[in-house]
């Protein structure tokens, strides 16, 4: 029987909320034990980022807890702020989600890791400093000697959140909370970041509270897990238990939603007008300068180098890549939301590129894009109705009892009602919001729809809705659709064909099934490797190193279809 | 670092630049004959004594010619005599803009050190009735004129309790010129100081500084203290620039013998070598503070000191 480290009873945790206080939390119990990982999986709203937030005293002002955390036999929801401060960090330290906004900017590593085991009194700033280097080499930085006097932006992401682990590790807790700490990341750097992880909690018997909505992410490295939704526990199961047996309705709809990536692709549908491009792209370039300095401008970045692909009408293109491959700025480029240092985008033929005035204004109707956030690419000012309408007016020139039937029927075609036209986008959810930014796109009869990560803001049930909707609409209004995206099972559900992408390059570009089932370049198949499987029986711990990023030569035929770079 | 700085040098230079076009414009942009205009009140002067003084200033010549020869003087440090007296204009600037700049400093002194502590404790008690109270004082306080803070300062300390003298040029006259400039300016900090802290307070390494078992006291001072005076510190050249056209009225309550009060007789006086020579100088002082605080701000904020070259 193993000790129970922290056991929570009874928490229930309320939020002020104008002037009332709101339940975000209640009657949450659940146990961690010494050298085991429990995994609190929920969707947004769940309180299990509150509940960690209890755990370390960080609630905001004005929140009331009750029930009790039994921490090493103390109450620690009963304390007062100045015994807590003794017990954080020595006792419980947290590993936060967002590794670029958790380090003070103006502080050198060194300090920031330090200055705690000062205070708490457990080294002086000489022993402090030895065990800060070794603590970093341990979780993996290199030169680690040279990094005490560096800041945080000279640190990438994902070793940002190895200075935050180390930093956490140093002070020796029994107990680890980590609130979606590889959420922000890439799944290359999260693999290795989870990895870490798990290999400390072996070494030294800690505790760690996981805190994630990815399945995939639960499913390769807790030992139990808690279901939680809108502030209760759901289900509470070992691993294996809970992906093979779910008992809650709930945890079956969540597993369900959650796409993966052994799934069966359907094959690419034969037409007979298959061999028409609707949309050809040519030798794109495009290079940003970080501009430093008046004048003379330094550190050039090639996002897009050389870049060409083209779509089938009626067809559906995924572009996958990691943070600066470049698929966002091809998906601007495309849409000339930006302007490109050189080749061509042909849509229909006509080069879009070279447009402009009334000619460009009547194309754009042609390519319409949805946005990644639907909180930030709606007006907050503007009716939806009126944000629907206004690419109507605009392109169709039509009367305004006409534009009113087609608002209604374009809310009706993504699964709302037609009397939302006069609600303002605060009233909404988040995939709600998405699915009005999808009609605002569909208003002016649009061939090609780019969609730019437009299901990763959403949970996951959401994001199955939402791509069950694009799905419905490609088929319904025969869409081309270019969909950009980092998460390769979101593609297997939704594309025809696959383009990988890294560093502004094409590296494999060929049908689903044959990348995700018979992937070629070494990228791809790390890419695949590193991405969490929502299956604890196929978890694997054996990663792929990935290859170094370099020039990548032409792309080459392997199979007809299938073209990998050389 | 350093082509930051060389960045904000050529933009400081070419401020200057652009300031002497305008300086040179300055006499045609008012109405009228600027020679006849500046003898208006003055009965007994003859077309030739006034055709005179227009050659002296030069401006019987085209504009180009004009802006040619002031750039020409200016390069060797003349800056042209003033035409009552006619004293060289540097020498009286020189002479005046220390005062100016004691006065801005001291004002300066007394804003950042009364404003930027209340406006981190109204951020540290967001929402209290201590926030709100301070904030509607500091509202009040930029709402206040200079020239009627100061008279009220004046009557109360000097007039009715005579601690402090009406004017005059002493270290003990400085006390309510300073006062004045300085506490509409400290309201401006506190807010200031108060929204850059409440952005710091919400961010994320404020709460792993918390998590870290970080005493509240040093949380506040090291994490978020220091990360919250940088944009403090890039609005201080901004408010220098204020505070020096405050220090034109503020000089003229309280008598206070600085180029403010210079240019203002000047004006009246429609003295235009030593307005020019003013608004040049009144340039060169902005540029030059806002230089030096981007040095600061750079040397403090490790994003601009470390990068390359």
């Amino acid at each position: 029987m193993p000790a129970s480290l922290l056991s929570v009873e009874k928490l229930s945790i309320a939020l002020p909320l104008n002037s009332a206080l709101k339940t975000v939390v209640s009657d949450l119990s659940f146990d961690v034990n010494t050298a085991e990982i429990l995994a609190i999986v929920g969707e947004s709203g769940s309180g299990k980022s509150m509940t960690a937030k209890a755990l370390m005293g960080l609630l905001p002002d004005g929140a009331k807890t009750s029930g009790s955390a039994q921490f090493q036999g103390v109450n620690i929801l009963a304390q007062t702020d100045k015994e807590r401060q003794l017990t954080r960090g020595t006792g419980i330290g947290m590993i936060f989600q967002e590794p670029m906004s958790a380090l003070n900017p103006v502080l050198t590593i060194g300090l920031q890791m330090t200055e705690a085991l000062i205070v708490h009194g457990l080294a002086n700033q000489r022993e402090a400093d030895r065990k800060a280097v070794e603590m970093l080499d341990r979780v993996g930085i290199p030169s680690p000697q040279s990094r005490l006097g560096q800041y945080p932006h000279e640190f990438s992401g994902g070793m940002r959140q190895r200075v935050m682990i180390a930093m956490t590790m140093l002070l020796e807790p029994d107990l680890i909370i980590a609130d979606e700490p590889t959420t922000a990341l890439d799944v290359t750097v999260q693999a290795q970041i989870l990895d870490l992880l798990t290999g400390l909690v072996e070494e030294t018997n800690i505790g760690l509270l996981l805190i994630t909505h990815d399945m995939g992410v639960v499913a390769e490295t807790a030992d139990r897990v808690l279901v939680m939704k809108h502030g209760k526990g759901v289900e509470e199961a070992p691993v294996r238990e809970l992906f093979a047996n779910p008992k809650a309705a709930y945890t079956k709809a969540l597993l369900a939603a959650v796409p993966r990536l052994d799934a069966d692709i359907a094959g690419p549908q034969e037409r007979a007008d298959a061999d028409a491009p609707i949309l050809e792209v040519g030798n794109l370039k495009k290079s940003f300068s970080k501009k430093n300095g008046f004048w003379r401008s330094h550190a050039t970045t090639r996002a897009l180098n050389n870049v060409s692909l083209s779509v089938r009408q009626g067809e559906t293109l995924a572009i996958v890549g990691e943070s600066g491959s470049g698929k966002s700025t091809l998906a601007r480029a495309i849409t000339r939301l930006l302007t490109v240092d050189s080749g061509n985008v042909m849509v229909n033929g006509q080069d879009f590129l070279s447009l402009k005035g009334e000619a460009l204004r009547e194309a754009r109707s042609d390519i319409q894009m949805i946005f990644q956030d639907p909180y930030s690419s709606l007006d907050p000012r503007f009716r939806i109705g009126r944000a629907i309408e206004e690419p109507i007016r605009i392109h169709k020139k039509i009367g305004s009892s006409q534009t009113r039937q087609q608002v209604s029927a374009l809310l009706e075609q993504v699964g709302l009602s037609p009397d939302m036209a006069e609600r303002y986008p605060h009233e909404f959810s988040g995939g709600q919001r998405q699915r009005i930014a999808i009609s605002r796109a569909l208003a002016c009869s649009p061939k090609i729809l780019v969609a730019d990560e437009p299901t990763s803001a959403l949970d996951v049930s959401i994001q199955a809705q939402v791509l069950d909707l694009l799905l419905r609409l490609k088929k319904e209004l025969d869409l081309t659709m270019l969909f950009i995206s980092h998460d390769l099972a979101v593609v297997g559900k939704i594309s025809d064909r696959v383009a990988v992408m890294r560093g502004g390059q094409i590296l494999e570009l060929g049908p689903t099934a044959q990348i995700l089932h018979h992937p070629q370049h070494p990228y791809t198949i790390a890419l695949l490797s590193a991405a969490p499987k929502p299956d604890p029986e196929k978890s694997q711990k054996l990663r792929v190193e990935l290859p170094l990023l370099k020039d990548a030569g032409p792309l080459q035929e392997l199979q007809p279809g299938h073209w990998v770079a050389t | 670092m350093l082509s930051f700085l060389a960045g904000r040098l050529t933009m400081g230079f070419l401020t200057i630049f652009v300031t002497t076009i305008l300086v040179t414009l300055l006499i045609h942009l008012v109405p009228g004959d600027p020679v006849q205009i500046m003898y208006a009140q003055s009965q007994g002067t003859t077309p030739e004594q006034m055709e005179e003084v227009r050659k002296s200033l030069g401006l019987d010549k085209s504009i180009p010619v004009q802006y040619a020869m002031f750039i020409g003087r200016l390069l060797e440090g003349d800056l042209g005599n003033t035409i009552r007296g006619g004293q060289p204009v540097l020498d009286v600037i020189l002479q005046r803009l220390p005062n100016t700049l004691v006065l801005a400093v001291a004002a300066m002194a007394i804003a950042i050190l009364i404003g930027v502590p209340i406006g981190f404790f109204a951020a540290y008690k967001q929402g209290t009735i201590w926030d709100v109270t301070l904030m509607i004082t500091a509202i009040a306080g930029i709402s206040m004129p200079h020239f009627w803070l100061g008279l009220i300062l004046l009557f109360y300390f000097a007039v009715d309790l005579g601690w402090l003298p009406v004017s005059g040029g002493g270290p003990l006259n400085l006390v309510l010129p300073a006062l004045t400039l300085g506490l509409s300016n400290a309201a401006i900090f506190a807010r200031l100081t108060r929204s850059s802290m409440i952005d710091v307070l919400s961010q994320d390494f404020v709460q792993t500084a918390i998590a870290k078992g970080l005493p509240k006291k040093l949380v506040l001072r090291r994490h978020v203290l220091r990360a919250g005076l940088i944009p403090i510190i890039t609005m201080m050249g901004l408010q220098f620039a204020f505070m020096m056209g405050g220090a034109i009225v503020v000089e003229n309550i309280f008598s206070w013998n600085g180029v403010g009060r210079m240019a203002v007789e000047a004006i009246f006086q429609r003295d235009y070598p030593i307005i020019q020579g003013f608004i040049l100088t009144f340039a060169v002082v902005v540029v030059f503070v806002s230089i030096m605080l981007d040095a600061v701000y750079a040397f403090i904020d490790p994003r601009i000191r470390r990068s390359q070259t």
